[in-house]
């Protein structure tokens, strides 16, 4: 192999990496954020990764049997992109809401086992919607079936698209074509994925600096007790700041599903907790920061694998998270939140 | 509730029952009822959770740090006497030798662990752990020459005592059933002696233990030390009896399961966790049919038991010492301190 | 204190008693049911996460061999039972513990993975438990030659010789580039094909493996193609399969893609790969054409709505050969119980030959079946067709 074919791999590595950094990116966001307002660890936020995957594989599917994905797939995909954050979005305040707000007076422990059983509900939920809807739809009353065999089925079908133990596939939309530059080979999609990552996160910043919301979260990141003194509505603002938060991570799900096309329940843990190194390598509560540690460790990971065999990848991000908690717990741009022992 | 908390209290009532349940569990095994094997099975699982549920009772309610990465000690356990008693190597040191030897090496692994995480926060240590748990997954699964990775470890050694192999399932429940005694009168003995006094008044207030002389860094490796150890042990057990291991018996959930374990039995105590290890190994099997919803169950249970009872279902008087330890119920004190963002 | 010791003392004498009287049985001993119970068939395989839908297609040969076979056994019912051994070793040592614990278990359809079987096989050995395999192609299945294991599909050595005469003879691949997915099987039959595609004249340019359950094969994708290869083997299951060819052609790999029996599924690799699976071939061991294969695929259609994916047709073989030779060395005993002996229901297996719907059987000592037929399959606007057979031990 040439020098010229090794700065191909190498360039192609890169691309990687930065396409991985921005799922880790707007994931991590999602965790930057709820750590800011409530300095807590939301367990449970790559299973709303999940979530948005799913809720998208479902809108996909139905958007094909109506044929819109045939006719008009850009409108497809932005239909599937939306719902797919929007129902994570939900999904997310829903579980702050049940989970986490009756804690928000006990210890950040409560909360975190708390949020530990909140992602094992989710996953165990999406994994058994089919068992539980067969369950429900074979009631029989006095020896009959309610429903019949084709009305089962049919709702069957569509349930299945939900969850299920069940490796899932995105139908291949995104096309594989690509351009060619000296000798690198580049896709479309990977294109854009990391361009779409940007925007929103660009978006999301300047929002979070301009607007009365984003000034409103950072009050309450600085000090709750007191934002609610001024006037501002703490339990608003920490039901918008969950929902944006998991609707990034809702998209970023949905994005993974295109691009990689499968999906199961269990798809939030790793990504979960590559997201939350990312957010802490940036130093967590700092929005900018998140962005970045995303990026960085997307890197950091493909670096890697010119070092060590791919295998290694997933131990690489946890040693840099253990590291970093170890060495430098305000990451690298510094906590927007003081460090404190508990 | 709190009729059946006095009940068992009353320290005649408590014996009486234990004498009652500690001939049953003997002479269990002995009788013939259909199914044996499987209960014999179950009964010894059960065992055998119990056993590592109280080396992270340990970390846990001693020692006051919460381990979300428990099975790499049981993992570290389970390898290290694979290594020594086995074909893969070709060693076959007794299981009297290799099983201690193997939890000593867990042991040295908690120290080392611990060591650069003792000052971390209550969320931050937790995710270390986690961290931790979850390379020694890895590297078992990745470091392939040593491990075999996922194709396993199979033709363990079995203990052989008196000249009897122990082949079936009864001869290891008896040696889980005497050393969850010997373990049971050890810790007895350890809490009531001075290590267990420092021990206590870590607990109760670490900065004023550490002002009266006691060296908190030393106390907290010792008991970390101290449960890893028995992780390791039971890795070992785990290994002779299944006969193979493989990564994949060493995953987080197992963490999980054996925390749950003790939450819900309640942090304070032994009787939690077999109280616990009944209702979270042995009720499953037992109600094969719901054994598919075991999980959601669990991850019901978390969030409930943290909104509801943090303290567990079988609390030690009085009820909120170790859950105030750990952190999962506020203290007088902590509730009053001023700018607290918890 | 006392007390304790007490308890010590008793409970190590116990225990030694009780070993000393556990009489070990020279004999494989009798399946009983009791009057008016079940005979259960277990169905070992992958039924939930990855592979499930293999897993649920085993389980569907199997209760329609059942419902063939007329739904009971000397008048006794007959019922399947599921084992979920995921596809790995743990859960296949869990699932079999659980089996041979249950005595109502007349034999084992399964483990359907290699690395399921190596070590459930010592346990099903143990307790002389029937178990045959109609997937489980690693060499090292039949390597310990126990008696009670039978398997209805050629090993792997076989199917990496058909894969590398296909490959460099009739596609006239000159340099390949092999990736597993470092399980029993993947990596036992990527280990083969490299040998023997380099023992005859071709150039391996790469050989790497991944991680089950990974979704992200980037890393290797870029290496592979770095080594410029007319086409890469994959040794491995369906799901990777259908990322890895997908993220092959998005690095912008148009060489072939060929792989083992593990990847031929139509909803799993094929409709899962994004429309990347088209033009690929994979092998497998069946015939193609065999009696009865008309009339079973018609019957699997109509009661299961869909065709069998790939080990259908041989559980349905599986249960049904087990379900004959019950038949023919059991008996109902004067208390009306049935009982089978196990060591000549094994026997009876081994000394005759059987005739299914996925071939002509006749097993040797270990369990491996005498003559065998590996058909090449290629994927051909979405649908999986044969291209070319091969014989062995005609």
């Amino acid at each position: 192999m040439n020098g010229n074919g090794q700065l191909v791999v190498f360039l192609e590595q890169l691309l990687n990496g930065i396409t991985v950094g921005s799922f880790y990116a707007l994931v991590a966001l999602g965790y930057t954020m709820v750590y800011g307002v409530l300095s807590m660890i939301n367990f449970a936020h790559g299973d709303i990764f999940m979530v948005g995957a799913y809720i998208g594989f479902f809108t996909i599917n139905r958007l094909t049997d109506v044929g819109l994905t045939a006719s008009n797939p850009t409108l497809a995909i932005i239909l599937t992109f939306l719902t797919g954050s929007l129902g994570a979005a939900v999904v997310g305040v829903t579980v702050e809401r049940i989970a986490y707000r009756p804690l928000r007076k006990a210890t950040r422990l409560a909360s975190l086992i708390s949020a530990i059983g909140a992602s094992i509900f989710l996953e165990e939920l999406v994994r058994l919607i089919p068992t539980i809807a067969t369950a429900i739809i074979n009631i029989k009353i006095g020896g009959a079936a309610i429903l019949a065999p084709q009305t089962r089925q049919a709702i069957l079908k569509i349930v299945g698209d939900m969850g299920g133990a069940m490796v899932k596939t995105y139908p291949g939309i995104l096309s594989n074509d690509g351009f060619v530059i000296g000798g690198l080979f580049v896709s479309y999609s990977r294109i854009l994925i990391v361009l779409i990552s940007a925007v929103i996160m660009v978006v999301l910043y300047t929002l979070v600096r301009i607007t009365k919301l984003g000034k409103a979260m950072r009050a309450v990141a600085e000090d709750k007790d007191t934002a609610s003194l001024m006037g501002i509505n703490v339990n608003q603002v920490i039901t918008r700041t969950f929902f944006i938060g998991s609707a990034l991570a809702g998209l970023a799900g949905v994005m993974v599903g295109m691009f990689y096309l499968q999906i199961k329940p269990t798809m939030g843990f790793v990504p979960g907790i590559k997201a939350f190194t990312s957010a802490v390598l940036g130093g967590i509560g700092n929005i900018p920061g998140a962005m970045i540690g995303g990026y960085v460790l997307g890197l950091a990971e493909v670096i890697s694998i010119l070092f060590l065999p791919a295998v290694y990848k997933d131990v690489v991000a946890f040693v840099i998270l253990i590291l970093v908690l170890i060495f430098k717990p305000t990451g690298i741009l510094g906590s927007a939140t003081s460090q404190k022992k508990m | 509730m709190k009729k059946l908390t006095l009940l068992i209290s009353n320290k005649k009532v408590l014996t009486g029952f234990l004498i009652l349940a500690g001939i049953f569990l003997v002479c269990f095994p002995m009788l013939d009822f259909p199914q044996k094997a499987l209960w014999v099975r179950i009964i010894g699982y059960a065992g055998l959770y119990i056993l590592l549920g109280m080396g992270l009772l340990i970390h846990v309610g001693l020692a006051g740090m919460l381990d979300l990465g428990f099975a790499a000690f049981y993992a570290i356990g389970a390898y290290t006497y694979t290594f020594l008693a086995s074909t893969h190597f070709n060693l076959h040191v007794s299981f009297w030798l290799a099983m201690p030897f193997a939890g000593l090496v867990a042991a040295l692994a908690g120290v080392l662990i611990c060591f650069p995480v003792l000052r971390l926060r209550g969320d931050y240590l937790a995710i270390v752990t986690l961290g931790f748990g979850e390379i020694v997954r890895l590297l078992a699964l990745n470091l392939t020459t040593v491990t075999n990775g996922s194709q396993g470890i199979i033709y363990i050694d079995k203990p052989v005592l008196f000249g009897i192999q122990f082949t079936e399932g009864y001869h290891f429940y008896y040696l889980i059933f005497i050393l969850i005694l010997l373990f049971v009168f050890l810790m007895n003995r350890l809490v009531k002696s001075h290590i267990g006094r420092a021990w206590m008044a870590m607990r109760e207030d670490e900065d004023v233990a550490q002002m009266s002389g006691i060296n908190t860094t030393s106390y907290k490796l010792l008991a970390f030390a101290l449960g890893a150890f028995m992780g390791g042990l039971g890795g070992a057990i785990f290994a002779s009896w299944q006969g193979s291991i493989f990564p994949d018996n060493f995953n987080l959930m197992v963490s999980i399961n054996v925390l749950c374990l003790i939450i819900l039995g309640g942090l304070g105590n032994i009787y939690g966790v077999i109280i616990g290890a009944i209702g979270l190994i042995a009720l499953p099997d037992i109600l094969r049919g719901l054994s598919d919803y075991r999980m959601i169950i669990f991850g019901i249970l978390l969030i409930v038991m943290m909104i509801v009872r943090p303290q567990g279902f079988l609390p030690r008087r009085p009820p909120k010492l170790e859950t105030q330890a750990v952190g999962l119920v506020k203290t007088p004190l902590q509730k009053k301190k001023k700018g607290d963002k918890k | 204190m006392k007390k304790r010791l007490f308890a010590f003392i008793v409970v190590i004498a116990m225990l030694m008693v009780s070993a000393g009287c556990g009489a070990k049985t020279a004999s494989w001993g009798n399946l009983v049911i009791p009057k008016g119970g079940e005979v259960k068939i277990g169905v070992s395989s992958a039924l939930s996460a990855g592979y499930a839908v293999y897993g649920q297609d085993m389980l569907n040969g199997v209760n329609l061999a059942i419902e063939k076979f007329g739904g009971s056994l000397k008048g006794f019912k007959v019922v399947a039972v599921g084992g979920d051994d995921q596809c790995e070793g743990a859960p296949g040592v869990t699932v079999a513990e659980q089996f041979s614990a249950d005595p109502a278990i007349l034999g084992v359809v399964g483990p359907m993975c290699s690395g399921s079987i190596v070590p459930a096989e010592d346990i099903y050995g143990k307790n002389h438990i029937l178990m045959i395999t109609p997937s489980g192609t690693a060499v090292i299945v039949t390597a310990k030659g126990f008696e009670n294991v039978f398997r209805t599909i050629p090993n792997d050595d076989k199917q990496a010789e058909v894969g590398v005469d296909y490959l460099s003879k009739s596609l006239n691949v000159k340099t390949l580039a092999v990736v597993h997915d470092s399980s029993i099987y993947g990596q036992g039959i990527a280990e083969a094909v490299q040998t023997k595609f380099t023992a005859a004249g071709g150039k391996v340019s790469s050989f790497q493996g991944v991680t089950r359950g990974d979704t992200d094969f980037s890393a290797v994708v870029s290496s592979v193609l770095a080594g410029k290869p007319d086409a890469v083997y994959w040794g491995g299951m369906d799901a990777e399969a259908a990322l890895l060819v997908n993220q092959l052609q998005k690095g912008g790999f148009k060489g072939i893609f060929f792989g083992p029996d593990g990847i031929k599924s139509k909803p799993s690799y094929v409709d899962a790969s994004g429309g990347s699976a088209e033009g690929s071939y994979m092998t497998f061991g069946a015939a193609t054409g065999a009696s009865g294969y008309d009339e079973f695929l018609a019957a699997f259609k109509a009661k299961y709505n869909g065709d069998p994916v790939a080990y259908g047709p041989g559980s349905y073989d599986d249960a049904m050969f087990m379900l004959k030779a019950a038949d023919a060395v059991g008996k109902v005993d004067a208390n009306g119980n049935l009982v089978v002996d196990r060591k000549a229901l094994v026997d009876y297996l081994r000394a005759n030959a059987w005739v299914g719907v996925t071939g002509r059987f006749v097993f040797d000592k270990v369990g491996d079946p005498t003559v065998v037929t590996l058909t090449v399959f290629k994927v051909v606007n979405g649908e999986i067709v044969p291209q070319k057979e091969y014989k062995f031990g005609a």
